[in-house]
């Protein structure tokens, strides 16, 4: 009897089994075909259109995930005459070990968003590839040589710019006013700073001057640890991009000569970097602040911290009264105006073929769509990037982001180069050197070098 | 055919000497796939000059040759040593003295138990916030808890920037009052062991206080002392989430350990193969220091056979 059980379970055991094996064959089979058709992006299904499945990495800050959705639609709308549909198919995700793990895993998206920072060690990864076809897209053929520059390297374009931003600084209205000047001068500032009448010593002795009339508590408050504004202002840029070295300028020792001064005169305290700018948009709206060096999101962080998130003209009411922006000065008369910023590149992954490449532009170009933009603006407080989504009529109709349009003719981005965090630390801790151990600009700057020569490989830098 | 049927010996598929590492199999293999693995891929990884471009190329012991030229060593070395000692010694004698307070003076009290909870709470919060609480004490604003204080009683007048003056106290500060209750919980076990009729005893002898707690107490503490002392050791040698999230190593590396270090190497720099170079650093340290502790603590003695058994 036990003998007969025996033979019974082991039978239907291996039926079962080798049901199972041509389950999974199939199963195998349809997986094969489903990842061949995946490698070469499509399946064509006879009459069925052709579907072309795009994988995006994105998380859903601003408008990104939902332009995205948006740009598929419109796509699709398309390419019905061609018999074919693109569908996204959404990886969510973010940072630089995650991308990396799911690289080592295989699994590099089609479609990923990054800073334009990121450039130099995605490609020495091979987690990108060139998209040269944005030279000839005619999305970007009237964008300025600023951002051309930001999505090219080594010769190749390998980032599409998604948004933008500037660095304005915004200044306190009442101190000025406090300080004497009157309503036509306060008006007429950020047209000096564009002549390069203004410069960037008299801001610093503004904030001296109403530091000791006690009009504001604080001279400078700076956006976390941003200090590449003050930099450039002074014309010490970090990179050569025709040689792709980071370059350590003897500017940087003037840079260190201000904070030393503005240190010493009690305009920057030794805290400045601990000050969140959560919280200096509150402090700022007391008017504890003389200047912040911030980017645009810093106009939607004081909406928020007023309480008028909902009340945009109640918002502009105020801050017309309170607060004036203009560029970061220039160190010297008739110098140029700097601004920064760290925008966001849509990336190609290295997976996507020559076949699928026509269909994951297009995509690309429809999320760039002026209306969309716009949309990823009023979500982000970003800009957009083409002169076509700046004559959006919504855009026009926002006044500070609309004049800050003309920033991002000059603004700069951080060098790709693969090394620049490093080198930047070392930066910092020069600066970090004068605010907590009161360090000279001297003592700073050897800090600076002694770092860079440790840790930077000696040939990704020139010392100057 | 029943009988015959009845008469058969159930047999055990196994013998009885596999069945041991059968039940440990499952763990073995958890404790290789996510322990020993890893562990591996990090020696390997550290004679790598494994990047972000994750193209690692052989490089010998050039890892570690840097370490021993790199300038801010002596300094790391120094922040690891104050902040694994001092955090040591002063959660440690608080958790004895806690201990000791609500186990002996105030045995049995409900004050006893409060309090050993009330030192429960900072060790069961999240460390996330637990770090946001410290942040918003020393906020270097008016905001901040302690400048807000401070300038309510006119102390100052202008706030005080705390991570700048004194990072590492607030570091070695925050780390004690979470790690406290584990020494206190095990400290205060170990006292409650001692039988009644000792203390009983001592009393009619006419024993103090003091020799009721260095003659009968602290003999009976050293094996908890030794665990808690290597144990928080190795934790402190090899910590750098509070300190990250707390001041992020600096100001400058004021506050930077070596793990710190290590964790900024590999994760925030990418240079992976350096920054499994100098973890690896940081576990030889917390060997030595372990064979120390053991060596210092008699621990041969503990696990000798009793006496009684002789």
């Amino acid at each position: 009897m036990k003998k007969l059980v025996a033979s019974a379970l082991s039978i239907v055991m291996c039926a079962g089994f080798l049901a199972g094996c041509g389950t999974n064959n199939e199963a195998g089979n349809s997986m094969a075909s489903s990842s061949t058709n995946s490698s070469t992006s499509s399946v064509n299904n006879g009459d069925k259109a052709k579907e072309v499945t795009i994988s995006v990495r994105e998380n859903t800050w601003g408008a990104r995930k939902d332009n995205f959705i948006e740009a598929e639609k419109r796509l699709n709308e398309e390419l019905k005459a061609e018999n074919a549909q693109v569908k996204i198919d959404w990886w969510p995700g973010i940072g630089d070990d995650e991308l990396i793990l799911q690289a080592q895993a295989g699994k590099i998206a089609d479609i990923f968003i990054n800073s334009s920072v990121d450039i130099g060690w995605q490609l020495n990864a091979g987690l990108i590839r060139e998209i040269d076809w944005v030279k000839d897209s005619n999305v970007f053929k009237s964008v300025p040589d600023s951002y051309t520059n930001i999505m090219k390297y080594d010769g190749h374009y390998y980032g599409v710019i998604q948004d933008m931003d500037a660095s304005p600084v915004f200044i306190s209205r009442k101190a000025l006013l406090g300080l004497g000047w009157t309503d036509e001068q306060v008006d007429g500032l950020k047209a000096r700073v564009d002549n390069g009448d203004f410069t960037f010593g008299d801001l610093v002795n503004l904030a001296d001057d109403a530091k000791k009339k006690n009009l504001v508590k604080v001279g400078f408050a700076v956006e976390d640890t941003r200090f590449e504004g003050w930099n450039y202002a002074y014309g010490n840029y970090n990179y050569d991009p025709e040689q792709n070295k980071l370059v350590l300028a003897a500017q940087a020792k003037d840079v260190y000569s201000f904070w030393s001064d503005a240190v010493k005169r009690g305009v920057i305290t030794e805290g400045i970097g601990d000050i969140d700018t959560d919280k200096a948009a509150p402090m700022f709206i007391k008017g504890d602040i003389f200047a912040e060096f911030a980017r645009t999101e810093f106009y939607q962080m004081m909406r928020e911290a007023n309480g008028m998130k909902d009340d945009i003209e109640g918002y502009n009411k105020w801050f017309k009264e309170n607060v004036i922006w203009i560029p970061i000065p220039a160190a010297t008369k008739g110098g140029k105006p700097s601004s920064f910023s760290n925008p966001a590149l849509i990336y190609v992954g290295p997976k996507v073929d020559d076949e699928k490449m026509p269909y994951v532009q297009k995509l690309i170009e429809h999320v760039l769509d002026p209306d969309l933009q716009v949309n990823h603006t009023v979500a982000s407080g970003k800009l957009p990037v083409t002169p076509e989504a700046q004559e959006d009529a919504r855009f026009k109709a926002m006044d500070f982001y609309k004049d800050h349009a003309y920033l991002v003719e000059f603004t700069r981005a951080r060098p790709p180069q693969p090394d620049y965090a490093i080198f930047v630390k070392g930066y910092t801790l020069g600066v970090d050197a004068i605010l907590t151990k009161g360090k000279s600009p001297e003592e700073a700057y050897d800090l600076f070098k002694k770092e860079v020569k440790q840790n930077v490989p000696a040939d990704h830098v020139i010392i100057e | 055919m029943e009988n015959a049927a009845s008469r058969q010996i159930y047999k055990k598929p196994f013998t009885k000497k596999i069945y041991p590492y059968l039940f440990i199999a499952p763990f073995a293999l958890l404790v290789f796939v996510f322990f020993i693995l890893p562990a591996i891929a990090t020696i390997v990884m550290s004679f790598t000059d494994l990047n972000a471009s994750m193209k690692p190329k052989f490089v010998g012991v050039t890892n570690f040759t840097r370490i021993f030229s790199d300038y801010n060593l002596p300094q790391i070395l120094w922040n690891t040593a104050i902040f694994a000692v001092l955090s040591l010694a002063i959660s440690l004698l608080f958790a004895l003295i806690i201990s000791i307070a609500t186990q002996y003076f105030l045995k049995g009290k409900l004050s006893a138990v409060l309090y050993r909870v009330l030192w429960l709470i900072p060790s069961i919060i999240p460390a996330v916030v637990y770090v946001t609480f410290w942040k918003y004490v020393f906020d270097p604003t008016e905001e901040g808890f302690l400048n807000s204080l401070m300038q309510q009683f006119g102390i100052v007048s202008d706030p005080v920037s705390w991570f700048t003056k004194g990072a590492m106290a607030i570091v070695i500060l925050a780390t004690i009052v979470s790690t406290i209750s584990g020494g206190m919980i095990l400290l205060s076990a170990a006292i409650n062991s001692i039988p009644e009729d000792l203390y009983k005893a001592a009393r009619v002898d006419g024993a103090s206080e003091k020799s009721v707690i260095t003659k009968i107490i602290m003999p009976t503490l050293k094996w908890p002392l030794m665990y808690i002392t290597i144990s928080e050791l190795i934790g402190f040698v090899s910590s750098y989430f509070f300190i990250m999230l707390l001041t992020g190593g600096g100001p400058m590396r004021d506050t930077t350990t070596l793990s710190l270090y290590a964790y900024q190497q590999a994760f925030n720099l990418k240079y992976y193969g350096y920054g499994a170079a100098v973890s690896l650093i940081v576990v030889f340290i917390s060997f030595i220091l372990t064979l120390f502790f053991l060596r210092l603590f008699d621990f041969d003695q503990m696990i000798r056979p009793s006496r009684i058994e002789d």
